[in-house]
């Protein structure tokens, strides 16, 4: 009897914690807990063997507590301080580094909270690439620093389990600083190491763009300092205006159209 | 007759941590048990029965004394083999059959298996609670007199020598009583010893063959319990229903009359010979009914006080 | 040793038959079932839920089975004086008392062993990989609980009441949760009193701390043998040393 009672009030608690929020306004109280959480409640030793479980429970909230701010466009300030509880409770909580920091940069505009989340799972989870590789990107895509951007990059793709497509994001980083050269030589090292013809023919179309981009960039300041067009592109690198022309892997050349005034390529 | 068990000046004084207060306890207890009888541990509440047989099971450690069952001292362990025991109100685990209990203390003495199992059965059937639909029952919905004597068949269950019973027939209705005296006259009859505790004389008198009295730590008497009280008769109540009661000062003769209710009358008459004189006038003289003549002997509870006050009057 | 069996076979019949087993269970299984329900909100970490409930519940059943029987292992029999019916019979003292903590032990390895087994099969329902640590995990988790247990009567040899003993318990396996807190601010106290006094109570108390491999197994972190060595003989130590102490107070005791 006692035991069945003790099941049952187990159970609604159970509930009531992650059901029942509604009903108890229970929100509310979790914006408090937020604000709360980070300076007494997260050293996971004070909770024995249920921090992870705790850690899971805030989770539930978070998510939560996310939706039902978000629907009511109410500030988002204190959800990094939900999901550092969270990883002080379970540090290996990997979704809770890169997802969390992906709502607390967007949503909670809090570029400094999202860096230091993905940080910190750097240090707890030195294994996994895509702490790196999420800050890779948002430096990337919110700061436009792309240098930094390409060095998070490549510390992701050292990861083991980082897929292909990640190397991609290196060039184009590049690209994006105006390097066209360097991307294009590692888009012909993902070429020769492509495994199947979809990557290789994508890789092709990567190296003929930023070929393109990095002669018809060559030619522009020649002529701005020269005064008249080169003679042919090879002198472009002799003069010191282009670092390389690449060969093509299908065997196709490039040449200057002074018409049209663009590098094109004939086979 | 030979001797089975025997304790030595026992004596055990209970400290209180703190103050440093004794309690009671008992002082320099010496009796022996011989083989095949039933022998009783008389005395009132908290004169020392239950420390004493505490120490003779090895629940206490005595402060001083020895005991001996068929002088294997008590401290080897040999000794509990030999007893068998059930405490004052028993308490058993309470969601237990009464068969996993029996096999758990059967166990301890080293039955198992078939034999166990055979014992258990055997050990049923004696203390009759095979009757009741008890297989797998649970010993918290067992009644107390159910409880008592699955207590005398936990302590009987490895077949001792002699079986300590403190206060077995304490609480019981009586249907429950007769019941375990049954049981514990059966055990004579199959030779057991048996040594039980009371504070009721009525039950010592009926079935003890030898008893030892204790009172305030220390045994007063020991022998049999017949020749120890001195009985006197001879008073009678007698109940009569008069005519008038202008009678009441012939009647005021013979006795003392203790009650009056209408025309009904109580005659406390302290000799035979008053009664029969009584008797004879009130039939003869024709004033009334006899309705009663009661027998009044002085209570065994009075003999026993008096036995006590002998004993302090003696230490006075 | 063959008739502390017995009293431990007692224990876990007694705890079989008066539901503890089976309610303990059954609320286990209720919160695995709710946490099926909430598994697709793990997102990336699909079963996480799963794993961690399932190698969370059996420490906290464990502790609710302390708390609430293990305080009154050995108070209830004095008690209720059935403790009588032992002391007359041919066994030890040190066997009762051993008796008693194996049988609660076999009561934490049968819930321990049932939630392996049901976690794995939900695991496999929700085709996630099972792996060999989770069961290393568990089996912490019960060296654990006998730690705690063996701490728990060592309480209750001497406390007044069960209330108190379960306090006590309560306290210490949060403190013994704490200890590497403990040993981090005996290293950075000024005083040097207080530095060594806080380094007696870290030694004293149960590492605890040492048993909490929830986070490493499911996250796939590796535990070293020397750690699994040292984690195994720290416990049996902390065992026999708390049951010697506590065997002493009760051989002392007179009910």
């Amino acid at each position: 009897m006692f035991g069945i009672i003790i099941v049952l009030l187990m159970s609604m608690v159970y509930f009531s914690n992650s059901q029942l929020m509604d009903i108890y306004s229970y929100r509310d109280k979790f914006v408090q807990d937020a604000k709360y959480i980070p300076r007494e409640m997260t050293n996971p030793h004070w909770l024995g063997d249920f921090n992870i479980i705790y850690a899971d429970f805030i989770w539930f909230e978070s998510l939560q507590y996310y939706g039902d701010r978000k629907e009511k466009k109410a500030s988002l300030e204190y959800l990094s301080n939900i999901f550092n509880s969270i990883t002080n409770l379970d540090p290996y909580f990997e979704q809770a580094y890169s997802f969390g920091a992906t709502l607390v940069g967007t949503d909670g505009h809090n570029w400094k909270g999202c860096e230091q989340l993905l940080k910190k799972g750097m240090i707890n989870l030195p294994d996994d690439w895509r702490m790196p590789f999420f800050l890779g990107f948002f430096n990337y895509m919110w700061y436009k620093n792309y240098r930094a951007a390409e060095l998070w990059f490549k510390i992701a793709v050292k990861k083991p389990g980082c897929p292909e497509r990640i190397y991609h994001f290196i060039p184009f980083m590049h690209f994006r600083m105006g390097d066209y050269y360097t991307g294009m030589l590692m888009w012909i090292e993902i070429y020769n190491n492509a495994k199947n013809e979809q990557e290789k023919k994508g890789a092709l179309q990567n190296i003929k763009v930023y070929a393109k981009k990095h002669l018809t960039k060559a030619i522009r300041s020649f002529i701005r300092d020269k005064g008249h067009i080169p003679e042919n592109l090879y002198v472009l690198v002799k003069t010191g205006y282009a670092k390389g022309i690449p060969n093509l892997p299908d065997g196709s050349k490039f040449y200057y159209n002074v018409v049209k005034d663009s590098v094109l390529i004939h086979k | 007759m030979t001797e089975i068990l025997r304790a030595e000046h026992l004596s055990k004084i209970y400290k209180s941590p703190f103050f440093r207060i004794n309690h009671r306890g008992i002082r320099d207890v010496s009796f022996s048990v011989n083989e095949g009888e039933i022998f009783g541990f008389l005395g009132p509440n908290g004169a020392g029965k239950t420390t004493t047989l505490k120490i003779i099971v090895g629940i206490h450690r005595a402060d001083s004394g020895r005991v001996f069952v068929k002088n294997i001292p008590i401290n080897d362990i040999e000794y509990k083999k030999h007893i068998g025991f059930l405490p004052e109100n028993p308490y058993f685990h309470n969601y237990l059959s009464a068969e996993e209990f029996l096999s758990i203390t059967g166990a301890l003495y080293g039955l198992n298996g078939k034999k166990l199992r055979e014992r258990i059965k055997e050990v049923l059937e004696k203390v009759g609670l095979t009757k009741y639909e008890l297989r797998g029952k649970r010993i918290k919905n067992f009644s107390k007199g159910m409880i008592q004597r699955l207590g005398i068949a936990q302590a009987i269950i490895h077949e001792p020598e002699i079986v300590i019973l403190d206060e077995p027939l304490s609480g019981l209705d009586p249907i429950g009583r007769k019941e375990v005296r049954d049981v514990i006259l059966d055990l004579k009859k199959e030779g057991k010893t048996v040594f039980f505790s009371s504070h009721i004389l009525q039950d010592v008198e009926m079935i003890c063959d030898r008893v030892a009295i204790i009172a305030d730590g220390k045994i007063i008497k020991t022998g049999i319990l017949e020749e120890m009280l001195v009985k006197k008769d001879g008073a009678y109540e007698v109940k009569l229903a008069l005519k008038e009661s202008s009678s009441f000062d012939v009647i005021k003769k013979f006795g003392e009359i203790s009650d009056i209710e209408g025309n009904t009358v109580f005659v406390y008459v302290d000799n035979e010979e008053s009664k029969d004189k009584l008797l004879e006038t009130i039939v003869k003289d024709g004033f009334g009914k006899i309705l009663k003549v009661n027998p009044l002997h002085k209570s065994l509870e009075d003999e026993f006080m008096r036995l006590f006050n002998i004993e302090e009057k003696n230490e006075a | 040793m063959r008739r502390s069996y017995y009293i431990a076979k007692a224990v876990f019949l007694e705890s079989l038959k008066n539901y503890t087993l089976v309610s303990m269970i059954v609320f286990g299984v209720v919160v695995l079932v709710a946490s099926l329900f909430l598994n697709n909100a793990m997102l990336g970490e699909y079963g996480k839920l799963v794993v961690d409930l399932e190698l969370t519940l059996p420490i906290l059943i464990g502790l609710i089975i302390i708390i609430f029987n293990g305080t009154r292992l050995v108070y209830d029999e004095i008690e209720k004086k059935t403790i009588y019916i032992y002391a007359s019979k041919p066994i030890k003292r040190w066997e009762f008392m051993l008796g008693k903590f194996l049988g609660l032990t076999a009561v934490f390895l049968v819930v321990t062993t049932i939630f392996a087994i049901l976690g794995f099969l939900f695991l496999m329902l929700l085709h996630i990989p099972v792996k060999g640590q989770y069961v290393l995990s568990l089996f912490f988790s019960i060296m654990e609980l006998m730690i705690l247990l063996s701490v728990t009567m060592f309480f209750s040899s001497f406390s007044a009441t069960p209330i108190l003993t379960g306090v006590f318990a309560f306290v210490i396996y949060f403190a013994g949760h704490l200890a590497p807190d403990i040993y981090q601010y005996s290293l950075m106290a000024k005083n040097q009193f207080v530095r060594v006094l806080v380094r007696i109570i870290y030694y004293i108390l149960p590492n605890l701390s040492y048993y909490n491999i929830t986070k490493e197994v499911t996250h796939n972190i590796s535990i070293s043998i020397n750690q699994i060595y040292y984690v195994i003989s720290y416990a049996l130590l902390y065992i026999v040393l708390m049951m010697v102490f506590s065997i002493l107070i009760f051989e002392k005791k007179e009910f």
